[in-house]
């Protein structure tokens, strides 16, 4: 099956100052965008911090930018050199500018028309669209007095008003004050499960955390690690993994604990025992055990490092397997 | 054995697969026909027009001027087709005052049409470059043949608004004027005059602003260039061509225009020696136009080659 994108040995420098470096990637399936009802899309999130090269990659993928050397494939074309497939792809780009003396309506029903949208369809596809977004009473006004939230529902907006089968997403949340970004995680969530794949970047891990598992981390142009936010966890096993059991006899786990050889680390907390494991399966293992047999009272076992957060901390510092 | 991830990660959502039933609002994929991509041009250039309308000092400022200027230029030629003061003022002139009056109000027209470049045409490219408004096209499947297209038909249909309807309803006006049916037909010509001349006008104030348009990534910076030009280079063009009788003036927009206009009328303006032989001012506007549109799509499609959006 042809990946929706396909990057293959991908480099893209200004000048002296490289962007991207040899970048494989392939992303989606391109059949599985053509379903119908039953189709799910999936969202992977480009994860990276200021400068690493994400918007440097989505460019590269949307057309906007030609690799240095290597090869986009975009649905199996060259994007830059061939509209066709820029048709069947939304972006918003992480700048919120757009032609503010515009109202919202008359924004995005113009992308719409640039993506082909016969301008009969234009207008109604273009209200669907924003309607999507949060945005039907506002769409009237004049995009210059919008707060920065609603910009970024606006582009969002004219990113999907022709229905594409890939949004890309450079930064969405940026600025957007927290009661929104929990809106608009919802609605792309809403989107990728009606059947859209979405690539979408950032900065903020907490945000890809909240709407996808699946993530490359990009560092210094290079792709650091991609796959699935757990599978990439267990690949770290140079860094002790930290298991934090509160109960109501936390010294009884410890104690449990310190005759393992893969503990590599007790401490205690407030009602609770943080356990530092070379292998956290054994681990889980040993709690189980001794949780049944001293009829110990859980009230929460959690595991710090198994968020997005402490992942890329981890890959970012060299820590990586 | 792995332990439950919901007990692992509380706060860690569950994989974006599995929660697709939840959320089926019927999203279907577009399948509507889609208009073909070399009829992008075409939405661009409406939306040229549509954002030229926006406020009052954009299009609606110049295209006033136009307007006041064809009103003004048509009592003008009301009062002047009246015979005694005819007797008066054609002396030194090479025609009927009152038929003078289409070609002298180009003078006027060309400076509606300059008010109108400095408003919206020179900033055209440089604007989209500054906000990132490339990436709103060429993310799209949209071409810099398109865009350049667009762009200038735009800005063409305005520009053709304020140059080219002004000098048409004067010449109907001197139609409608005529005391006989003889002299009617004697002034058809007029009105083709007044369309080559208002058109010529329209492309060269629509395509050489664009390209200057084209020159920086900052609106005022081209508006600065284009100004500086067209005052500046244009008037020392146009005074060496005066004192060394040269066609030199032809890459004087304006005189390249008025004499075209006047060549076209067969007006003789004594007062006017800057006035360049017809060859040289079509030569020069169509230069003109050439450069404009030539600068628009060498930078939009270098932009495309170096990787455009982006605001700075």
């Amino acid at each position: 099956m042809k990946p929706i994108i396909e990057v293959t040995d991908c480099s893209k420098w200004y000048g002296q100052v490289l962007g991207c470096a040899s970048i494989n990637w392939k992303f989606g399936s391109d059949e599985r965008t053509r379903g119908t009802a039953a189709s799910t899309g999936n969202i992977v999130g480009l994860l990276g911090p200021n400068g690493a090269g994400k918007s440097t990659l989505m460019k590269m993928i949307v057309g906007l930018s030609t690799p240095s050397r290597g090869t986009v494939r975009l649905f199996g074309e060259d994007p830059f050199h061939n509209p066709a497939p820029r048709q069947r792809l939304g972006y918003a780009p992480e700048h919120e500018k757009t032609y503010d003396e515009l109202t919202a309506l008359e924004l995005v029903s113009f992308l719409a028309r640039l993506s082909g949208v016969p301008t009969n369809q234009a207008i109604a596809a273009a209200k669907t669209a924003l309607d999507r977004m949060g945005m039907s009473e506002h769409i009237g006004r004049p995009i210059k007095g919008f707060s920065k939230g609603m910009r970024q529902r606006t582009k969002l907006a004219s990113a999907i008003v022709h229905q594409p089968d890939l949004l890309i997403l450079d930064e969405p949340l940026t600025g957007v004050d927290p009661m929104a970004r929990i809106d608009i995680i919802d609605r792309i969530k809403r989107l990728a499960a009606d059947g859209t794949s979405v690539v979408i970047s950032s900065h903020v891990l907490y945000e890809i955390e909240a709407l996808t598992t699946d993530i490359v981390v990009i560092y210094r142009g290079q792709v650091l690690a991609e796959g699935n936010i757990y599978d990439i966890r267990r690949l770290i096993d140079k860094h002790p993994h930290r298991i934090r059991v509160e109960c109501d006899r936390p010294r009884v786990v410890a104690a449990a604990a310190a005759s393992a050889d893969h503990i590599t680390r007790i401490a205690f907390e407030r009602d609770a025992v943080v356990l530092e494991t070379r292998n956290p399966d054994a681990c889980y293992d040993l709690l189980g055990q001794t949780i049944v047999r001293e009829q110990l009272h859980v009230t929460a076992l959690t595991s710090p490092d198994n968020n997005l957060s402490a992942v890329f901390d981890y890959l970012t510092s060299g820590g990586a397997a | 054995m792995s332990a439950p991830e919901t007990n692992i990660t509380p706060t860690a959502p569950a994989p974006t697969r599995s929660t697709a039933a939840i959320y089926d609002l019927g999203y279907k994929r577009y399948v509507g026909n889609r208009v073909a991509a070399s009829a992008r041009w075409r939405v661009i250039m409406r939306n040229q027009l549509s954002t030229a309308w926006k406020g009052w000092w954009r299009l609606k400022f110049p295209l006033g001027t136009a307007l006041m200027i064809s009103l003004v230029a048509g009592a003008v030629m009301y009062v002047s087709s009246n015979k005694l003061f005819n007797a008066i003022a054609s002396k030194g002139m090479g025609l009927k005052f009152s038929d003078g009056i289409v070609p002298f109000s180009m003078t006027f027209f060309a400076r509606a049409g300059f008010i109108f470049s400095l408003t919206v045409g020179a900033s055209v490219i440089a604007s989209d470059a500054q906000s990132g408004g490339f990436t709103f096209y060429f993310a799209r499947p949209v071409r810099p043949i398109d865009y350049v297209l667009g762009k200038f038909a735009g800005l063409l249909l305005a520009t053709s608004l304020i140059m080219m309807a002004g000098p048409l309803f004067l010449a109907a006006e001197r139609l409608g004027l005529a005391e006989t049916t003889s002299e009617l037909i004697d002034l058809l010509p007029v009105l083709g005059k007044a369309a080559i001349a208002g058109l010529a006008g329209a492309l060269l104030y629509a395509a050489l602003p664009l390209g200057f348009s084209a020159l920086a990534n900052k609106r005022r910076t081209a508006l600065a260039l284009w100004a500086g030009a067209y005052l500046i280079a244009g008037s020392i063009c146009s005074g060496i061509g005066l004192l060394t009788n040269t066609p030199l003036g032809a890459l004087d927009p304006p005189t390249a225009i008025t004499s075209l206009t006047f060549h076209l009328f067969d007006v003789e303006w004594k007062g006017r020696s800057a006035m360049v032989p017809m060859p040289y001012a079509i030569g020069a506007i169509l230069m003109y136009v050439v450069i404009g549109l030539g600068l628009a799509w060498w930078r939009v499609n270098n932009s495309r080659s170096t990787g455009v959006g982006g605001a700075p």
